[in-house]
């Protein structure tokens, strides 16, 4: 997921979400670094704030932990695509 | 130039081209304030805003129309001299404070939004202050020569387009396409109200085309909100 121009804040959430959502709503933390990619620390720092909104938890599989998309989360997905199409229609 | 009145069988078809372009106008304006608070990008609230004020252009057209066209049915059906004596100063007044608030507010609204079309939107304080200025005396004089805001509608809303038609030339995105159509129909219309004294049929193509302008944009946001569902699922 490379982009030409800087990611803004929303654009990594964004990034993060949909990678999350394309592997059947739940992905390793390691995975989700790579196919982000962020660094650790920018990871650890992003998923705080998503598991305080609620948009993601940490579940286990096999001893393994993962990162698991929410029901809020998946709205607010919706609502980030939304914005975003919404954003190249007007040139924004 | 006095009243521009349409037939009395438009009264009602007018008004309610009139309100559904302002529910739409309100939708867009919830839309980009709500996109806003979510990514606290400013595009989104000066789009916001320029369909605010556009929407409040429409809601004070709406309430110059329905005073005037109530006056006027009220004169139609009891007779000269009601008019006479109940309609004419009201319709003065109304017709001068609402016609220069829509006027006004249709202007900076596409002002603003031609701003925020532009590739590169930075003006200076002073330059926006200077045209705002500009707007607010044309918003005055006009009120004795509709035909010049007409005219500089229609210049603001074939901008707008063009800038629109760039955006789909830079992203080959159809939807931008779709808005430069929509601006390019505002465009007609608001050339045809430029006529209007000549021909007063013009009014009624105008209302249509307007109408059509807004069901362009109201699919337009269906269809951006359908992608984005559509997107997730992918």
């Amino acid at each position: 997921m490379v982009r030409d121009s800087k990611r803004t804040r929303v654009d990594i959430i964004l990034d993060m979400l949909k990678c999350i959502s394309e592997k059947n709503g739940q992905i390793k933390p390691t995975h989700l670094m790579y196919k982000s990619n962020l660094s650790y620390a920018q990871m650890k720092a992003y998923l705080g704030e998503m598991k305080s909104k609620g948009l993601v938890n940490e579940t286990f599989e096999k001893e393994k932990k993962q990162i698991a998309i929410t029901k809020k989360g998946k709205d607010f997905l919706t609502s980030l695509l939304q914005m975003k199409e919404f954003q190249k229609t007007f040139g924004l | 130039m006095g009243l521009i009145l349409p037939p009395q069988w438009f009264f009602a078809p007018d008004l309610i081209i009139d309100f559904f372009s302002f529910i739409i106008l309100v939708a867009f304006t919830i839309t980009s304030w709500s996109y806003y608070k979510l990514s606290k990008n400013k595009s989104f609230f000066y789009l916001g805003i320029s369909f605010l004020l556009i929407g409040l252009g429409e809601f004070f057209e709406i309430f110059m129309n329905l005073k005037i066209y109530y006056d006027l049915t009220s004169f139609f059906h009891l007779g000269n001299v009601i008019i006479a004596s109940r309609a004419t100063r009201p319709l003065e007044i109304v017709n001068y404070v609402a016609g220069f608030f829509y006027r006004l507010f249709a202007l900076l609204g596409f002002y603003f939004l031609y701003n925020n079309s532009k590739k590169n939107n930075k003006v200076s304080r002073l330059n926006h202050l200077i045209v705002i200025y500009l707007i607010m005396v044309l918003a005055i004089l006009t009120s004795v020569a509709f035909h010049f805001f007409a005219a500089t509608a229609a210049l603001f809303s074939l901008i707008i387009s063009f800038n629109y038609y760039r955006v789909y030339r830079k992203v080959n995105l159809k939807r931008s396409l779709v808005l430069s159509i929509a601006f390019i129909i505002l465009f007609i219309s608001y050339m045809l109200l430029v006529f209007v004294a000549i021909n007063p049929a013009t009014y009624i193509l105008a209302g249509l085309l307007q109408l059509v302008a807004f069901i362009i944009l109201l699919y337009l946001m269906i269809v951006i909100f359908y992608h984005g569902k559509r997107l997730k699922k992918n």
